[in-house]
C-alpha cells in the first residue's frame, strides 16, 4: 500500500492533471504571500514602504512560482517543492523574530 | 530552451487558466473599455449637466456664496469647492455631512438635482470592478486580473520556446491561433497596466490583513488604519473664530493662487474659517507637466490668506511621500483621472482589441473541441455561454441607456429597475441563445436589437431633455454632440453588420447539432 502511493506520487506525469493544477495554485498563493510577508517585515521604514511594495509585487510573484511549480514531472516533486520553501521561510520568520526580540 | 513535456505542460496550464477567467475578465475588460469614456457619457445622462462649455471662468460667485452657506448653512469650517472640469461642467459647492449643490458656471444659477442620484455609468463601472456581485466579486476580478499575468507570462514563455508551427495551412484554428497571439503580443504593455492594477486593487486589497498583521506583531489587521496617516493625511480644520473679516474675490485669490504656482491646475478649492479672521483657502490640483505623478492619490496644493493673498505654503511634487507618488502614477494608469480624450481613445483601442484577442482565445479552445464527440455536450453549453458574454453584452449594455430614459427619475427604486431589467434581459438572451441553434442567427438578432435600442436611447434622450442631436451642436453642448453621435454611429454600424454577416462557414461550424450523428 504505502509502496504503490509512493510510486503513484512519483510516476512523471505526461500531462497536467487537476491535482498537478490544484497543488500549483495553492503551493504559488501560499509561498508568494509568505515571501512577501517576509520582505514587509524586513524592510526598515514606514508602514507605506513596508506595505504597499510587497502588495503589489505578490500577484507577479503567484505566477512565477506557479509557473516554476507547474514544471514538475511528479506530484512528489511539487509537494517537496513546496514544503521545503515554506519550510525555509519560516525558518527565516524564525530568525527574523529572534533578533526582533 | 525548455524541455517539450514542460511546453506541454504550460501549453495546457494556459488553456485552462484562460479558460477559467475569460469571462470574468472579458466582462471586465468591455465595461473597463466603456468607462474610459465615464466622464463623457455621465454628462450625457444628467439634464443639470447639459451646459455649454465656458471659455473663460471666472470664478465671480463671491455674492452667490454667501447665500448659499446662508440659504443651505453650510459649515463654514470647511468650504469644498469643485470647479467646472471637462468631467463635471457644473460648480459644486459642499460641506462635511451636507449635500452638495450645483450651479451653471455661466448664469451662477442653481441646478435641481434633486432626482439625479442614480446614473448608468456608475453601474457600468460596479460591473467592471465586480461590485455587482455582492462580497467576492471584486475579489474575483483580481483573481481574474493575476490569472491573466500568468497567462501573459506563460504566453511569452510559450513564444519564445514553443517553435512548432501549426502545420495546416489557412484552416480557422490557425487563423484564431495567429490572431490571438498576434494581437496579444501587441497589447502586452497595455494588458500589464491594467492587470498589475487591477489585480493590487481586487484581490491584494481584500487580502490585506496578512501583511498588516505580519508588519505589525500581530497588532492591526486594517490596511488603512496602518497606512492612511502616512499617505493620506487630511489637513485638520483650522480652530474657531468669533471675529469676522472680509474674504477676498475668490477670482483674486484663484489668480494669485495661479500666478504663485505655474504648472498648477485646479481642480479643487477649501475655504477654511470662511469670512474669519483666520480663513485659509487651498487650491489644490494636478501638475500640467507632470499628470501622472500628481494625479488623484497625490494632489499638490497652495495655501493661501483668504484675507490679504498672503502665500502661507505649498507642496512642491518632491515634497511628498514616494509611496504616494508611486501609487499616484499607479491608480493614474488605470483610471486616467485627468487626461482628457486622446489617451481616452487610445486606451479604448488597446481595450477593443484585448477585448478580440479573449475571444480569439477561445475561439481556438472550442475549435479544439469541435470534433471531440466525448466532451462535445459540454463544449456546445460554453459555446452558447460564451456568445451570451461576448456578443449578448451588447444589446444588454445599450439597454441600460434606454432604461436610463424611460424610467423616470421620480422613482425612488429606479436604480433597482434598472439593475433588475439588465439581469432579466441577459436571462432572456441566454434562453434565446440555448434556444437557437444558428449561430450567425443568434449574432444577427443580438446586433441588431443592439443597433434598435441604441437608437431609441437617443431619440429618448432628446426627447426628455428637448435636446435633440442637431440642437446639442447648434447650442454649443458638444460633449452631448459627441456622445450622440457616437452612439448613434455605434448603432448603424450594428444594424449594418447585423445584415451584412454572411454565411462564410467559420461560425457556422460551431452551430448546436441536436442529433450528433450529423457530426
Amino acid at each position: 500500500m504505502k509502496k504503490s502511493f509512493y510510486s503513484f506520487l512519483n510516476e512523471p506525469k505526461t500531462k497536467i492533471g487537476w491535482v498537478h493544477g490544484f497543488l500549483a495554485c495553492i503551493g504559488s498563493v501560499f509561498i508568494g504571500y509568505l515571501i512577501m510577508a517576509f520582505f514587509s517585515l524586513v524592510i526598515n521604514s514606514d508602514y507605506a514602504f513596508k506595505l504597499i511594495p510587497s502588495m503589489i509585487i505578490t500577484p507577479i510573484l503567484i505566477c512565477i512560482i506557479g509557473i516554476w511549480l507547474l514544471f514538475c514531472k511528479s506530484y512528489f516533486e511539487i509537494i517537496k517543492k513546496i514544503l521545503y520553501t515554506i519550510g525555509f521561510i519560516l525558518i527565516l520568520f524564525f530568525i527574523k523574530g529572534f533578533f526582533y526580540a | 530552451m525548455l524541455e517539450k513535456l514542460n511546453i506541454k505542460y504550460l501549453i495546457r496550464a494556459h488553456t485552462i487558466v484562460g479558460l477559467f477567467c475569460i469571462f470574468l475578465f472579458y466582462i471586465s475588460s468591455f465595461f473597463g473599455t466603456i468607462t474610459l469614456f465615464l466622464p463623457y457619457l455621465n454628462q450625457w445622462e444628467f439634464p443639470s449637466k447639459h451646459i455649454e462649455k465656458s471659455l473663460d471662468y471666472g470664478f465671480n460667485i463671491d455674492n452667490k456664496l454667501d447665500e448659499i452657506i446662508n440659504k443651505y448653512k453650510l459649515d463654514i469650517k470647511n468650504i469644498e469647492i469643485i470647479p467646472p472640469s471637462f468631467k463635471d461642467s457644473r460648480i459644486s459647492i459642499s460641506s462635511k455631512n451636507q449635500s452638495t449643490i450645483f450651479l451653471n458656471p455661466n448664469t451662477n444659477q442653481e441646478l435641481d438635482t434633486f432626482y439625479e442620484y442614480s446614473n448608468i455609468s456608475e453601474f457600468i463601472n460596479e460591473i467592471h470592478f465586480g461590485e455587482n456581485i455582492p462580497i467576492i466579486g471584486t475579489f474575483l476580478m483580481g483573481l481574474a486580473s493575476t490569472a491573466i499575468i500568468f497567462l501573459i507570462l506563460t504566453g511569452i514563455i510559450l513564444f519564445i520556446s514553443n517553435k512548432k508551427k501549426i502545420k495546416e495551412k489557412k484552416t480557422p484554428k490557425k487563423i484564431w491561433f495567429n490572431w490571438h497571439k498576434k494581437i496579444s503580443l501587441i497589447i502586452i504593455p497595455f494588458l500589464l497596466i491594467f492587470v498589475i492594477t487591477g489585480a493590487f486593487i481586487g484581490l491584494m486589497l481584500n487580502t490585506s490583513n496578512i501583511f498588516s498583521l505580519s508588519v505589525s506583531q500581530y497588532k492591526e489587521s486594517n490596511l488603512r488604519k496602518l497606512v492612511a496617516p502616512i499617505i493620506f493625511k487630511q489637513k485638520e480644520n483650522l480652530p474657531s473664530s468669533q471675529i469676522n473679516s472680509e474674504m477676498l474675490a475668490l477670482s483674486l485669490l484663484y489668480k494669485t493662487a495661479k500666478e504663485n504656482y505655474k504648472n498648477l491646475e485646479i481642480r479643487k478649492i477649501n475655504i477654511y474659517n470662511y469670512k474669519k479672521e483666520n480663513s485659509q483657502i487651498v487650491f489644490s490640483g494636478y501638475l500640467n507637466n507632470n499628470r501622472a505623478l500628481s494625479g488623484n492619490i497625490n494632489r499638490v496644493d497652495i495655501t493661501l490668506n483668504s484675507t490679504n493673498a498672503q502665500i502661507l505654503s505649498k507642496t512642491n511634487l518632491d515634497q511628498t511621500h514616494g509611496i504616494k507618488q508611486s501609487l499616484s502614477a499607479f491608480y493614474f494608469l488605470h483610471f486616467l483621472p485627468d487626461e482628457t480624450i486622446g489617451i481616452r481613445i487610445l486606451f479604448s483601442i488597446f481595450g477593443i482589441l484585448l477585448i478580440a484577442s479573449l475571444a480569439f482565445g477561445y475561439l481556438l479552445w472550442a475549435e479544439k473541441k469541435l470534433n471531440s464527440v466525448k466532451d462535445y455536450m459540454f463544449s456546445a453549453f460554453m459555446n452558447k455561454f460564451a456568445l451570451l458574454v461576448i456578443v449578448g453584452v451588447l444589446p444588454a449594455c445599450s439597454l441600460l441607456f434606454v432604461l436610463h430614459w424611460i424610467i423616470p427619475f421620480e422613482i425612488i427604486d429606479r436604480d433597482i429597475w434598472i439593475k433588475g431589467l439588465f439581469y432579466t434581459f441577459l436571462c432572456l438572451s441566454f434562453c434565446y441563445i440555448l434556444y437557437e441553434s444558428q449561430i450567425l442567427k443568434i449574432i444577427k438578432v443580438l446586433l441588431f436589437i443592439t443597433g434598435i435600442f441604441l437608437f431609441i436611447a437617443v431619440f429618448l434622450h432628446g426627447y426628455k431633455t428637448n435636446i435633440y442631436i442637431w440642437n446639442s451642436f447648434e447650442q454649443n453642448l458638444m460633449v452631448i454632440f459627441y456622445v450622440d453621435l457616437v452612439l448613434l454611429i455605434i448603432s448603424f454600424l450594428s444594424i449594418f453588420f447585423s445584415n451584412k454577416i454572411s454565411n462564410n462557414g467559420i461560425l457556422n461550424r460551431f452551430d448546436y447539432k441536436r442529433n450528433l450523428d450529423v457530426k
